[in-house]
């Protein structure tokens, strides 16, 4: 056997149809919506991604013999009180909003996954201790929460991330222990451990696995509330200092002009708006890919 | 002397029940599930546990695994596991030696094949993963192994269906890789909690048979629990019929069906219908079997629906007792010679 022992091993391979991520693309590329969310996001991550080559302006740099320009073939989606070019400060805003966006998730899984599966899987006193400690945190308004933390500690990009984390990871935690709750009742796991499985055994192929749907589903829509949370610290003034751009931020400066400059609000709206709905439709997307009652 | 249906010596212990006794600790009392229950099973020996729906025989299988769940406990017994010279009780096992016992010398088979099967794992995962936790295989010896198990129970184009997921398979098929799961290590014994109940008729003796030749063969002593009498018949050496939590009559399968001494298992036989003859009810038991929440009443609990009832039955409950040779029962007017 060591002479094979690194030879690939033919009969564990599922073909490639057969592959139950391969069947999820081919419902989820058939969801229209879905996919032209998916189109937009890329292409957002991507003009985020190269923002520097892309832009033909600098987003802090303002042109102040072009101040106050409303959309024209210079300045596509116009100008604001010191001349600085929209659209460059709009894709720049993209970075802070998506990176907010998926990195929060990303802390949010880190914590409450394993936080919601031991849970789950001792029960008992940590189970009631981290459950009333969820309870009470949940009964506290978001939004108090934020501005209390973020006057607190001050405003800026890491705080943002840690007021969204803090209150972030207890609807995944909850919903993980639920799984685990659900799936350690069922027959495979029993039979599991007939078997002889470990708890831990347990845990890595039968209850974690049988949890990715919903976990998968709920940081994909997790992503548009964050950047919503985000955009809303920054529109209090309390989010991302200026002049870094973020979307709310600048509906949030803006405002005072919307009577007659409507472009400098409405741009970092629309933009917001839409990237929040592809978000969603995309997360329902998956939530459908991955529901294995749907047939391909 | 015991002796199989080949007239094998059955004599070797392979597992000795003694005094188990399983309960529910429930907010509105205790359920005493299984009550001081002993039997023996010999290597290559098919013990045969009927009963109805309530009597204990799943959580009767379920603690010999240590498999009870909160709110349940087992509070009392012994379930001693002979290895060779060696002998173990599982029930003072500290986890890691159980699992050293679960899955590789005793394995169990359970009821509903379309939920016993993890959905997100192929088949072959299933059966190749307690080759090496228990056997420390490779990958690709255990691989080769799990093809030849799948063909052993009959499941064609082995190598094929080891990479398919459970909801390619039939209910049948399913049933087929958990016996092939269960038999990856070679267990001593394997436990079948109602392994045909959820399947259709053919497919029963289909099952049936591949339980049966694992016996023949290899010589892997079976525990079949069932409420089918047709099953006991076909497969077991010996039965125990299990009543409110306790073994209200054993013998071997001869005995039990040819001259049962229970009145319950009498009601049994004779509620089974006789083809050919089709009177216009079925025969019955009248009753229902007692409620096994709080203190058991005194009597034995048979009495409300027996027909054969003496005065003695109400106020004294019949320990399980020799009445011939290898014949046991728990019934005053069997132990008194019958009426």
């Amino acid at each position: 056997m060591v002479e094979n022992a690194a030879a690939p091993i033919a009969d564990l391979v599922v073909p490639r149809e057969q592959r139950p991520a391969y069947k999820a693309w081919k419902r989820f590329s058939r969801n229209k919506l879905a996919m032209l969310a998916l189109g937009f996001i890329i292409l957002e991550i991507f003009v985020a991604v190269f923002a520097d080559v892309i832009t033909p302006y600098q987003w802090d740099k303002g042109d102040y013999a072009d101040t106050w320009q409303l959309p024209n073939a210079k300045h596509w989606l116009g100008t604001d009180q010191l001349g600085r070019d929209l659209l460059t400060r709009l894709i720049y805003g993209a970075r802070v909003s998506i990176s907010i966006g998926i990195l929060s998730q990303i802390i949010v899984a880190v914590i409450g996954v394993p936080l919601g599966a031991l849970a789950g899987l001792i029960g008992g006193a940590f189970d009631f201790v981290l459950m009333r400690l969820v309870e009470i945190l949940s009964s506290i308004p978001m939004l108090f929460f934020y501005i209390l933390l973020l006057i607190a500690l001050g405003g800026g990009y890491q705080n943002i991330l840690l007021a969204l984390s803090i209150t972030g990871w207890m609807g995944i935690a909850r919903l993980v222990r639920g799984q685990v709750l659900t799936l350690k009742a069922t027959d495979y796991v029993r039979a599991a451990r007939a078997m002889g499985a470990t708890s831990s055994q347990i845990l890595w192929k039968h209850l974690l696995p049988n949890s990715l749907t919903p976990i998968i589903v709920s940081l994909a829509l997790g992503i548009p509330g964050a950047m919503f949370a985000e955009a809303g610290m920054s529109l209090l003034g309390l989010g991302i200092a200026p002049p870094t751009p973020s979307w709310g931020q600048m509906i949030g400066q803006y405002q005072t002009y919307i009577q007659t400059y409507w472009h400098l609000t409405v741009f970092p709206a629309l933009v917001l708006a839409l990237t929040m709905l592809a978000y969603i439709y995309f997360g329902d997307g998956i939530q459908e890919a991955l529901d294995p009652t749907v047939r391909v | 002397m015991r002796r199989n249906r080949d007239g094998a010596d059955l004599n070797v212990p392979l597992l000795e029940v003694k005094h188990l006794t399983t309960e529910f600790v429930l907010m509105a009392g205790v359920v005493h599930a299984v009550n001081d229950v002993s039997f023996e099973v010999a290597q290559g020996e098919v013990l045969g546990i009927v009963g109805e729906s309530g009597s204990g025989k799943s959580v009767t299988a379920l603690s010999l695994m240590r498999l009870i769940q909160a709110p349940g406990r087992i509070a009392a017994g012994e379930v001693i596991l002979h290895d060779g010279d060696s002998q173990q009780d599982i029930l003072q096992l500290t986890p890691s030696e159980l699992g050293k016992v679960r899955g590789n010398k005793i394995a169990m088979v359970f009821q509903d094949p379309m939920t016993s099967l993890n959905p997100v794992l192929t088949a072959g995962f299933q059966i190749v993963e307690p080759l090496k936790i228990h056997r420390g295989m490779s990958d690709q010896a255990a691989h080769k192994y799990a093809a030849e198990l799948l063909e052993q129970v009959g499941i064609p184009e082995a190598k094929r269906r080891l990479r398919q997921y459970p909801h390619e398979f039939s209910g049948g098929m399913r049933q087929r890789v958990m016996i092939a799961v269960a038999l990856a290590c070679s267990p001593k014994l394997i436990i079948a909690d109602e392994p045909t109940t959820a399947l259709d008729v053919t497919i029963q003796a289909q099952i049936l048979d591949i339980l049966r030749d694992l016996n023949d063969n290899a010589g892997t002593s079976v525990i079949i629990i069932t409420h089918d009498l047709g099953v006991v018949a076909e497969m077991a050496n010996h039965v125990a019929v299990m009543y409110a939590g306790r073994i209200v009559e054993y013998g071997s399968v001869d005995e039990i069906f040819t001259s049962p001494k229970h009145p319950y298992t009498i009601a049994l036989m004779s509620s089974i219908p006789v083809l050919g003859s089709m009177p216009d009810r079925l025969t019955t038991i009248e009753g229902a079997p007692p409620s096994l929440m709080g203190d058991r009443p005194p009597g034995c609990p048979f009495e409300p629906r027996c027909q054969a009832r003496i005065p003695r039955c109400v106020d004294e409950d019949p320990a399980l007792s020799l009445i011939a040779p290898g014949h046991l029962a728990a019934c005053w007017v069997a132990q008194a010679g019958g009426r």
